[in-house]
């Protein structure tokens, strides 16, 4: 059938592989931002806490909002019923302009920083290639230790067993307790070289603010029991009553969020407009789906003009329109799945080749993203729900393009039908 | 035969039917992402008001508190005098024509933004006449001159703006053309004043063209004061940046090169050191980069690219079955001495047809969808009310442009769709389709 026909088939199977091949790098980019990814694979039940904001209750001028909290949340939340790990981490080490000495080279080299808690460790589930994450001890201590990417440690120290050894930073000697396989920055939240104690260098402190609750700390908080509902009331309320007797208003403006939610909040003094967002992709989501099915519609009408006798035949001798609809449909769908593939094959083209270009093309802030190269890990690429996707854009397009012509064609009487090609 | 043709795109609607809905779908969709891709090729292509071949931003880090390398022992004079001379290494290079120190990002396309309200008066009235405005601030001492490093010009003589040496001294300041139309409603404003927040009045020594601060951003009006008080704090690394440019004809990689090798070692003193070296340019992509302008154009190309190869695919797909359809009726006309050239022209009329009425429906559509505030918007940052909006920018031209610009990359890729089947029909010999008939 598909050798009968070779230009219905070309133009067929481009256009599914086109529509295939832009709603899966939809799909493979909004996977990568909220789907269980390494190192984290505890997405679906975390909740999160990037910003807050603060109003003094006599003065309505003395007003903050900023990208994060204080210390002073800890021990607020530290014993909530259905908070299991509290993970801790700040993006803040990046204004710190670290420095590290590559020995090879002697060159000073400023490494991604990330400045995170010992609970940083259990809420996401990184793999050590050596040595431990940080303990308590360390996050208070003021001898300071470091863990390393993978790929830090082996351009410092050309190998990765390294825990005990020290390294340069900022002209101090700090140890190395641990060395972790690298996460890619598509993975932004935890995605560092080198691994800090959330207070060292001094820009933040555990001591109270006179700034509300309002600080530079990024919250991932690892409910207990998958009760992630449960928890958000729970962080809710108690920031309420904190409130209640704080000199300041704290204003989180619905959060702690889900992942998902959070990847929509892009100001700490508002709501974030996640329905207009969602909109804008399911307006982008039908054109990938509607515009190609058109086409397809088409093609599949003017073949089923071509094929009308053969319908009305079959019809004289039976068969149901239910059965004709079964038969086109079973052949469409053949088709269809050619063109899956070949959409498949594009969009895995397009997300290697692109890289960052295409993962991080919704992107509207990229004032962390540095000239770093981004990691396409298998898992991003190779998961079941996005082959159930693409088996899904194809089982649909084949209804929408196949069936409508077919109940068309199907209307006219048999006489018609068989008359149409003398 | 305009009429035949017509009349044959109309015996055939039924088939035309689905090219046709998709057409006005994919014409829709097609002018909604080519919209925001406009108001920043307007944006970019508005003239920048500086040059930027040969210009520089050279910033320097500082050892903080409780850094390794701190020298404990170094003074605030000390560090006052170490900006002095790290501003000396560079305007002793053979290759540099002027340097001065700015505060602030005060260079195009800049991280920070400093902005204020400048007014009219001093009356304390609700209404009392004011520009909300940028501001760069740069330090004019041993000849600092902005307008001369950045390229800037005088509005009104088209010439070089001369500092005084007691510019600062004497409260001059410059300001926009924007600036000056939107204060005084001229641009001739040298030697009027204006007043900041604490009454204090500037007297405009020069009014410089128009300046676009932000590469995607409409121009927005901008002052320029002068400070030559250097302030000593933990910060200051990310206060104060040198801006120079290079003289003519000089090979910039390798005076960077250079640089980075011979002088900037050298700029290690008094705690600080040199970070890095950003030529304008680099600083216009990076930050295009960094605000997800780049993202936005690229998302907004794929997605026309995505439609306009549905239509491409539609295009190729009907006209090739239609080619097949009418093969003996193109033998007949080929036998009765029609050309192959006149063959395609009629397909081309048929598909232009076809585009024009599927576009025209589309319009209907969009102009309501215009008409309820959805049209692309040219913004600046913090919303700046005190624009200069050019005829592009107008809602009018601006519909009519988009539209324009949607219709002929519709047409062009309809027309390429169509012309590969007609052209393969056309080519077969009139006696082998006269041969179906």
């Amino acid at each position: 059938m598909m050798k009968q026909n070779r230009l219905f088939t070309t133009i067929y199977v481009a256009g599914t592989g086109l529509s295939v091949a832009f709603t899966l790098i939809l799909f493979i980019i909004y996977y990568v931002k909220f789907a269980p990814i390494y190192p984290e694979y505890n997405r679906n039940r975390t909740l999160v806490v990037n910003s807050m904001s603060a109003v003094n209750k006599e003065n309505d001028n003395n007003y903050s909002c900023n990208s994060g909290v204080n210390a002073r949340i800890f021990d607020l939340l530290k014993n909530l019923p259905h908070l299991d790990k509290m993970a801790a981490a700040s993006n803040i080490g990046d204004f710190l302009g670290v420095t590290i000495v590559i020995p090879e080279t002697n060159e000073q080299y400023s490494p991604i920083v990330q400045l995170v808690n010992q609970d940083f460790w259990e809420v996401f589930t990184f793999r050590f290639v050596s040595g431990h994450p940080f303990t308590e001890a360390d996050v208070a201590s003021t001898l300071p230790k470091a863990i390393l990417s993978e790929s830090m440690a082996k351009r410092i120290f050309a190998q990765t067993d390294v825990v005990g050894r020290f390294i340069s930073l900022d002209g101090k000697d700090v140890q190395v307790c641990g060395v972790v396989k690298d996460a890619s920055t598509a993975t932004s939240v935890t995605m560092g070289e080198v691994y800090l104690p959330l207070y060292w260098g001094g820009l933040l402190s555990p001591e109270a603010h006179d700034t509300g609750l309002t600080g530079n700390i990024q919250l991932y908080l690892l409910s207990k029991d998958d009760d992630v509902e449960a928890l958000r009331t729970e962080v809710q309320e108690v920031v309420k009553q904190h409130s209640l007797q704080d000199k300041y208003d704290n204003k989180m403006f619905g959060q702690p969020d889900t992942w998902w939610e959070n990847y929509f909040r892009t100001s700490c003094a508002g709501e974030p407009d996640i329905a207009s967002a969602i909109r804008g992709i399911l307006y982008m989501l039908l054109a990938f789906l509607f515009i190609p099915a058109l086409n397809l519609c088409g093609m599949i009408s003017s073949r089923m003009d071509e094929r009308m006798s053969e319908l009305g035949v079959r019809k004289a001798y039976g068969a149901t329109n239910r059965s004709i609809i079964h038969q086109v449909l079973t052949e469409n769908l053949l088709l269809t799945l050619v063109g899956g593939l070949l959409g498949l094959a594009l969009a895995y083209t397009l997300v290697c080749m692109g890289g960052e270009l295409v993962l991080s093309i919704f992107n509207e802030d990229m004032y962390f993203n540095r000239d770093y190269p981004m990691a396409i890990h298998l898992e991003m690429l190779i998961n079941l729900p996005l082959f159930l996707t693409v088996l899904g854009v194809c089982v649909l397009l084949n209804l929408i393009s196949a069936l409508v012509p077919t109940i068309v064609a199907l209307r006219h009487p048999i006489i018609y039908s068989i008359h149409s090609k003398r | 035969m305009l009429k035949n043709i017509i009349k044959q795109v109309w015996n055939q609607r039924r088939q035309n039917g689905w090219i046709l809905l998709e057409l006005i779908i994919a014409g829709f969709f097609l002018w909604t992402v080519i919209d925001p891709v406009y108001v920043l090729t307007v944006n970019h292509f508005t003239p920048k008001g500086y040059e930027e071949d040969g210009r520089y931003v050279l910033r320097f880090g500082a050892y903080g508190e409780k850094h390794g390398m701190r020298d404990t022992t170094v003074t605030k004079e000390q560090q006052k005098m170490a900006i002095d001379n790290m501003l000396r290494l560079v305007r002793d290079c053979p290759e540099v024509e002027s340097a001065l120190l700015v505060q602030n990002s005060s260079f195009p396309n800049g991280g920070s933004w400093n902005g204020a309200a400048y007014y009219a008066d001093t009356l304390k009235s609700d209404d009392r006449k004011h520009v909300s405005t940028q501001e760069y601030t740069f330090n004019n001492a041993g000849g600092g001159n902005i307008f001369k490093t950045y390229g800037m010009k005088n509005a009104l003589t088209g010439g070089d703006i001369e500092v005084p040496q007691d510019a600062g001294g004497r409260n001059l300041i410059y300001v926009s053309e924007n600036f000056a139309r939107h204060m005084f409603g001229t641009t001739d404003a040298v030697g009027k004043k204006v007043y900041d927040y604490r009454d204090r009045a500037h007297e405009i020594a020069a009014v410089f063209k128009d300046y676009k601060h932000r590469d995607f951003e409409p121009i927005y009006p901008l002052i320029i004061s002068i400070n030559n008080k250097v302030r000593i704090s933990p910060y200051m690394h990310w206060t104060y940046m040198i801006a120079f440019n290079l003289k003519e004809g000089v090979d910039e990689d390798a005076f960077v090169e250079r640089f980075e090798k011979e002088v900037a070692p050298n700029m290690a003193m008094a705690n600080f050191f040199f970070d890095r070296l950003l030529s304008f340019e680099k600083q216009r992509t990076t930050w295009a980069k960094q605000n997800g302008t780049y993202n936005v154009i690229r998302l907004k190309l794929a997605l026309a690219s995505f439609a306009l190869l549905c239509i491409f695919l539609g295009m190729v797909g009907t006209f090739w079955i239609r080619c097949n359809a009418r093969r003996q009726e193109i033998g007949l006309m080929r036998s009765l001495g029609a050309t192959k050239k006149g063959i395609t022209s009629r397909f081309l009329t048929e598909s232009t047809l076809l585009i024009t009425a599927a576009f025209v429906v589309s319009l209907i559509i969009l102009v309501h969808y215009a008409m309820q505030d959805n049209m692309a918007k040219f913004q600046c940052t913090g919303d700046m009310e005190f624009m200069s909006v050019n005829w592009f920018m107008e809602e009018n031209p601006h519909f009519l442009m988009v539209s324009v610009i949607t219709y002929l990359a519709l047409l062009v890729i309809a027309w390429v769709g169509t012309l590969i089947p007609v052209i393969r029909a056309t080519k077969v010999l009139p006696a082998d389709a006269l041969r179906d008939e």
